[in-house]
Formats: structure tokens, sequence, C-alpha cells
């Protein structure tokens, strides 16, 4: 059997981040795996990866620690972007607490009707600690019950990956001549939608979205090691991983219109649509199947840009006023009290 | 709540209809939205008799039945329950073949891979055995063992879920009384006539066979197969999946019970449909589902009384139905839950399942007014991708075959199936990869064991197992055949399990 050969193209840090997993994932006997970083490209920028960053290395093998330590790294609670509306900050982790399967603005929105009431992100311990400056470290967030992601230097984080990959059994070469492959995967800047067709893989445009980079990226390399198949005999995998591909693009796509278009509420985009308009009629955000944002990221979003449910659950009304009034109460003040201990040394 | 129209709110239910539907849903609107002043009332006549249907259910009631607080030991005696692991499908794939579709997981994933991958590489190969020898509940039903699954994840026991086998006339009694303790008012009586209001034709109100008139916000239709508010009322219509699911009549009677009480479902393939067989503890249900296309009445009932392994306790009793769902779940003022909702075949017992579906989605959109077309929408797109996907799955155990000895399998094996399953069934076959989904009911090792149990052996497997010596892997195959062998052994008879834990119904 002759030997089965993966090139991987693009700029240092997508290359790494898909090269170091199929060093890990795919590399074997009778396999090569050859990178071609553009180094050009990898700047010191710090950039954002989600909290799904703990699994990636987790299955890579690589100490979060060390990932931290060597590339610079500080944990992230949120996205933030700019919509036309000013700055939104998506928290990875749940505004509030769920009671009973109920949303926390559910009971939000029934204590405002009744007194007054901190604004509803106020109520997010993750956005609660950034906008303190009190971002927890590494070792402290095991405590806490928040989702985190990690701001890493993007040099480092590219340098840091594409070594792994080289201990792993993969080549890091200065450029592809003379090395043909059975597949390349194209990590480039395009228009072009997600596809993987004959013997290359294209992983897609980038959104501007902070975090994206590294997800779409990270998730395409996923996608792939699962679908593994002899290369020369995979056209079902192919296109499964084009319709998941494209799937996940798509809900990305609804998450940039809705920050950016000035109206969100004329978008024709049948997700996002179904999204607001559920949210708007009763605060349920419904979801699709291969969604890239979580609930809080959603939930937040839709408020920054002004949305507002007509009504609350209604099993929100099964809590008593005055233990309704009692929890937020003390839920707002171990927030704050959260938000004001010693910073970590 | 807020922004509630006090003109138009919904504060007054009306469910018409008893039986398993309407009790379940009185039950749960009652237990869960009772206490924020909903008034629930559930019309029903003993002169209707009730379809009782799906005496066989899926893991998902469990939740329902804690979500509403009734008690296991409780609710199992009062229905004659039995437990559940999973469901045996014989001659299906072939004649003489034999598989079960469990409630759990087949062996453990390795290094990221699905574990059907690794026993897909060395299959066929001595000592290794057939892949439900890696599933614990697979297991355990062939010995007739039960005991609730394991709280630790660690161990083998924590790798399967269950389900009950119930007598559907006891449970619907059972959940009224759990019903009307949380304060539903039901009405005996026949409903027969409907008023819609002129304008906006929504249900008004019904008048009953003694005169009265019942009025109420939201209706739930609870009728079964007649439909009586959301199709002969309101003509919503009807997605007819005839086509791809030709099954239109059953024949259903019980027997005595024979044998020890087996803790799984039997759907027996034959020549123009199927036929189920569910224990529980004082008789055994049988009936045989099948397209009137290729079997008379008569045949079909022949073939269920020569199948019978007791004494028949009645006359059969056959049905009609049309595979399919109403155009829109909820219209105007109108939900429908349960028969009169759609009707898709219970090979994978999904009837129980589809009301429970319905009344929790219900419950998370319970609108507070009747300017509510936004959460109609959404209930309506949500159970139409339920009643979808199960509808594919249930064509892949008619699709997936190398049965040609009738006109019907020829004609089922060959039809063209829907675009989704389709490019599902072209992956599996490939490399053995199962497409995912987030929202649907069959998750992926449901998928592997139907797949496999029906014949569709991929042509190759996932090119990481390889990364691993194939010693290693077999060692990690014996071991683990051995470990899920010796876990089975050490779990209770399923009759003994049931008596010790005072679930066993008394004797009338």
């Amino acid at each position: 059997m002759s030997e089965e050969r993966i090139l991987v193209e693009g700029p240092a840090l997508r290359t790494g981040v898909v090269g170091a997993y199929l060093a890990k994932n795919w590399l074997g006997a009778g396999r090569s795996l050859a990178i071609v970083p553009d180094t050009g490209a990898a700047s010191s920028e710090p950039f954002l990866t989600r909290s799904n960053v703990q699994r990636f290395h987790a299955e890579l093998g690589l100490p979060m620690e060390q990932v931290t330590k060597q590339c610079g790294g500080s944990l992230a609670l949120s996205t933030s972007v700019q919509t036309t509306d000013g700055p939104a900050h998506l928290p990875f982790s749940p505004v509030g607490l769920a009671r009973n399967g109920v949303d926390f603005h559910h009971f939000w929105r029934r204590a405002r009707g009744v007194s007054d009431q901190p604004e509803l992100m106020s109520f997010s311990l993750s956005l609660e600690l950034e906008r303190a400056d009190r971002t927890p470290q590494l070792a402290q967030i095991a405590q806490l019950p928040i989702e985190f992601g990690l701001r890493l230097d993007r040099r480092a984080y590219s340098q840091t990956l594409l070594s792994f990959a080289k201990q792993n059994g993969a080549e890091v070469l200065a450029d592809a001549d003379g090395h043909s492959a059975d597949l390349v995967v194209d990590c480039g800047d395009t228009d072009a939608g997600p596809i993987w067709r004959d013997g290359t893989l294209r992983i897609g445009p980038i959104s501007d979205i902070p975090g994206m980079e590294w997800h779409v990226v990270g998730s395409a390399a996923l996608r792939l090691s699962a679908l593994m198949a002899p290369l020369n005999d995979c056209a079902a995998e192919q296109r499964e991983w084009t319709r998941l591909a494209k799937a996940e693009r798509e809900r990305i796509l609804d998450m940039e219109e809705l920050l950016v278009l000035s109206d969100p509420t004329t978008t024709e985009r049948p997700a996002l649509k179904r999204k607001l308009d559920v949210f708007a009629a009763c605060g349920k955000i419904p979801t699709e199947d291969y969604e890239v944002f979580a609930p809080p990221e959603w939930l937040a979003a839709v408020w920054a840009r002004g949305f507002r449910p007509r009504r609350y659950d209604r099993m929100a009304d099964l809590l008593p006023e005055v233990d309704l009034i009692g929890w937020l109460s003390q839920l707002h003040s171990q927030i704050t009290d959260l938000t004001k201990q010693p910073r970590a040394a | 709540m807020v922004a509630k129209e006090t003109e138009n709110a919904i504060d007054r239910v009306v469910v018409v209809g008893g039986g398993t539907a309407g009790w379940m849903t009185a039950a749960g609107l009652a237990s869960m939205l009772g206490p924020t002043g909903l008034e629930i009332t559930l019309i029903e006549s003993e002169a209707i008799g009730v379809v009782g249907v799906g005496e066989a259910t899926l893991p998902h009631i469990k939740q329902f039945n804690d979500t509403i607080g009734v008690d296991e030991a409780e609710f199992m005696a009062a229905t004659s329950a039995t437990f559940k692991l999973g469901i045996e499908f014989v001659n299906w794939g072939r004649k003489g073949d034999s598989y079960i579709h469990p409630f759990g997981e087949f062996g453990l994933p390795n290094d990221g891979v699905a574990f059907h991958q690794y026993w897909r590489k060395f299959a066929g190969q001595p000592g290794v055995g057939t892949l439900d020898e890696y599933s614990l509940p697979v297991i355990a039903s062939r010995m007739g063992r039960f005991q609730p699954p394991s709280d630790d994840p660690r161990s083998v026991l924590s790798t399967y879920r269950y389900a009950y086998q119930f007598d559907a006339l006891q449970y619907a009694p059972f959940m009224r009384r759990h019903a009307e303790a949380c304060g539903v008012t039901r009405i005996e009586g026949k409903v027969v006539d409907v008023s819609l209001e002129p304008e906006r034709g929504r249900v008004a109100s019904l008048t009953m066979d003694d005169g009265r008139t019942i009025e109420g916000d939201l209706f739930i239709d609870c009728t079964g197969f007649f439909g009586l508010l959301i199709e002969k009322t309101l003509e919503t219509g009807y997605d007819d999946w005839s086509e791809w699911l030709p099954a239109d009549r059953a024949v259903a009677v019980p027997c005595k019970s024979a044998g020890p009480l087996l803790p799984y479902t039997r759907a027996t393939a034959h020549g123009a449909g199927w036929s189920w067989r569910i224990p529980l503890q004082h008789r055994t249900g049988n009936g045989h589902v099948y397209s009137s296309q290729f079997l008379s009445d008569d045949g079909a009932c022949d073939t269920l009384l020569d199948g019978l392994e007791g004494e028949r306790l009645a006359d059969p009793r056959f049905l009609r139905f049309v595979t399919g769902k109403r155009r829109k779940l909820w219209n105007r003022n109108v939900v429908a839950i349960g028969l009169s909702g759609g009707f898709l075949e219970p090979l994978e017992s999904t009837s129980i399942y589809l009301i429970q579906e319905g009344i929790t989605k219900l419950l998370e959109l319970f609108p507070a007014d009747q300017n509510c077309d936004v959460e109609i929408t959404e209930y309506n797109c949500w159970m139409d991708l339920q009643f979808e996907r199960i509808r594919d799955f249930l064509i892949l155990h008619y699709n997936a075959t190398e049965r040609d000895d009738s006109d019907f399998w020829n004609h089922m094996s060959t039809m063209q199936v829907p675009d989704s399953l389709r490019d599902r069934l072209d992956l599996f076959r490939a490399h053995g990869h199962v497409s995912a989904y987030d929202h649907g009911l069959f998750l992926v090792p449901s998928w592997v064991a139907v797949l496999i149990g029906q014949r569709v052996i991929p042509d190759g497997h996932d090119s990481r197992v390889s990364r691993q010596a194939d010693a290693d892997v077999q060692r990690h195959l014996a071991g683990l055949k051995s470990h899920m062998a010796k876990a089975a052994t050490s779990m209770e008879d399923h009759a003994a399990y049931l008596a010790r834990n005072n679930m066993m119904r008394a004797a009338a």
C-alpha cells in the first residue's frame, strides 16, 4: 500500500492548529504530514480561543498550564464584538442561574416588574469579573462555575503547535515545492465557502468575530479527523465534511448579521429570523443543529441589539415573589463580592 | 407574565379526549402550570373506547414521570409494568436474524474513535463475536436480567438507560388520578358540536351531549385518529407518508404470558409487515402491523394468532391508519397531541415519546395570550423535525434489508428513500461513520444498532483504528466482552427485581 500524504498550508496559526491535531490523531505508519506555514502573518498580537480550547488541548495531550505559560496566555470569559449600537460582550457562561429548567432572564424579567433590579448582564459572573479586571488565573478557575477560553500570543502559540506537530512526526517546510499530496488542506484566506472535494480541503472564510479563526480551523481539523477514511476512497466523507462545515458557516453568518445589521429584524436568514422572532415573543432562543455560539452568547447578542421579550416564561411565576426578590438580591451580592476579591498574584 | 392581553389571555385549557395522550397532557400541564393559575379541564366519554396506544416506551418517559412527581414503584404496580432495556428485531436483515436495539452504548470509545469502528476491523475473526456482545443492555436482555443503571460514570453498569412496558389501559387511569390530584377537572360526556369564533376561526366552545357548553382559551385535541378539533373542525390537512411507510393496518390481541418476564420488546418481521410482542406482568401484548396493499386482514390475523406464545385472552381488534402527520400540529388555538397529531408505526416505541415531546414543547412555549403566532410556528417547526427524523429511522428498518422473499420486501428494499436518509446510508456504508444531529430522538448508537443489526456492514473502517496495534485492540475487545458478560451476570433476574421492589401488581 502506498503512503498517504497530507499537506497543510496557510497562515502559521491555522496550519499549526490543523497540523498539530492531524499529527496527533492521524499520523501513523504509512502516512506523512507536511506543514507549510506562512509565518509572515504570525505577529505577536493576542488572539482568542473559545471555551472548547480545553477539549482541544486535552486531545492533543498539551497541558493548559504549559500552553498558557509558553504563549503568554490569559483567561478569557467572553467575546467582545463591535456592533452598530456599540460594543457587545458575549459571555461563555450563563447569565445568572437557570432554575427548574427556566433560564434566569425570565426570573429577572418578572422581578423587574415588581422591584428595581440591576441590569440583566450584571448577573453575568463572567462579564462582571472581566469588567472589574478580576479575571481569574488558570489555577483559580476550577473553583468558579464558569467556562473560559484563552487569549494567547499568536506567534508563540503558532510556534508551540508547529513544534508539537513536528515532535509528533510532521514535517514543517518552508515551501511546498516538490511536495505532492493526496490531500491539501488549504487554510488560506478566501471568500469561497468551505469544501472538501477531490484532493483539496478548503477551510473557507474566517469571520472577524474574535475567537472564530481558532474555532473554525480547529473544528475543521476535528471534523476531518473524525471522518478519516483512506484518502483515495472518501467521497461520502468529503460530502459529510462539507455539509457540516457549511452548517457551521451558516451559524457564524447568523451571528455576524445580528451584530452588524443596522436593523436585524430585516434579516432574510431563516435561522436568525427564527431566533429573533421567538426571543421577542417569549424569551426563548431556539437552536439549530451544529450551533457554534452557546446560548449565553446568543442571549447577550440579542440583548445588546435591543431585543426584549414581550413576556417571560409562565413557570417563573412558580417562585413566590418574596423568594424571587431575595434570590436575585443574594445572587447579585455574591457576584459583586467575587469581583471585589483581591487579584491573584 | 407581562404583556398579556387580558381579554385574550390563555387561562383555561380544555383537553378533549382521555386515554394516554389526554391524561398525560392534563397531568403534565397541571403539574407544571396548575400552580400558576392555569385551569385545566379534560372531557372524555366512557362510551368512547381508547386505542391504548403504545404499551412500550422509550427511556425519556422516566424523565416525564419524575418531573411530574410519579413514584416509580407505585407506577409499575398500577400499570402492570415491566422494565425495558431495548427492542429485539427478528427477521429484519434476513429471515432468521436477530439483534437488539439497546438503550445504551456499544463498548466504549477508544482514542476518540467510536467502538464499532474497532469491532468492524476485527469482525469475523475468531472470538470477536457480534456487536451485541459488547452492549450490556443487550446481554442483560438476553439473560432476562435487570437493575437500574449505576450513577458511577466509570462503571460499565452506567452505560445504559431503561424504559417501561406497561398496560396503556391502566396507565391512563393512573395518570388521571395524578392529574385530578393536581387540580384537573374531568367532565364526562361526548362533544356533539364545536363553535368557532366568527372572525378568527378559533375554537370558542364545545357543546356536550347533555347540552352544557364548555369554553376555553386553548384546546388540546387528544381524540385520537378522529381528530375532532384539529381535522374535523379546523380541516388542518395531513402529510401522508405512505410512500415510504406503506403499513396502514394493525391487528392486536393480548395473550397469557408464557415463559419468563423479558426486559425487552420484540418486533418480528413478516411477509408484509411485522408483529410486536410486549411482555407485561399479567399478560403479553401482541399485534401485527401490515400493509393492506400486500396482505389481507385475514392473512394478517392468521399470522398474528399463529405466533402467539400463550392462550389468547380477547378477540383480535383491527386498526386502520395512515402514516404521517398533521400539516400543523398546532393550528389556531388547537394543539393536536397523540394520534390526532399523526401516526408513526410503533416499531421503535415512539408513540408515547411523541406525546411527551408535544407536552414538553407546549410547556416551554406556553403562550400568555392568543397573540402567539410565533410560538405556534416554533412549535410546529420543532414537532415537524421530530416526526421527520423518526420517520427516516423507521424507513431505515425496511430499506436496509437483504430480504427478497415477498413483493412487500422487494418494494421496501428498492424504494427511493428521503435524501437525508440516503446520504446517511452512503456515509455509513463507506467507512462506518454516522452522521449525527443535535435535535432528534435517535442518537449514534441507535443508528449503529440498526445498521449493523440489519447487515449494513461498512466497506471499511475509520483509518484511525489502524494506529493501534492489532494485538492490543484484540486484547481490549476480549477484555471488554468478558467484562460486559460478568456485569450482566451480576444483575438481578428481572421478575425477581420487580417483586423485591414491590412493583408487582396485586392479583385481582
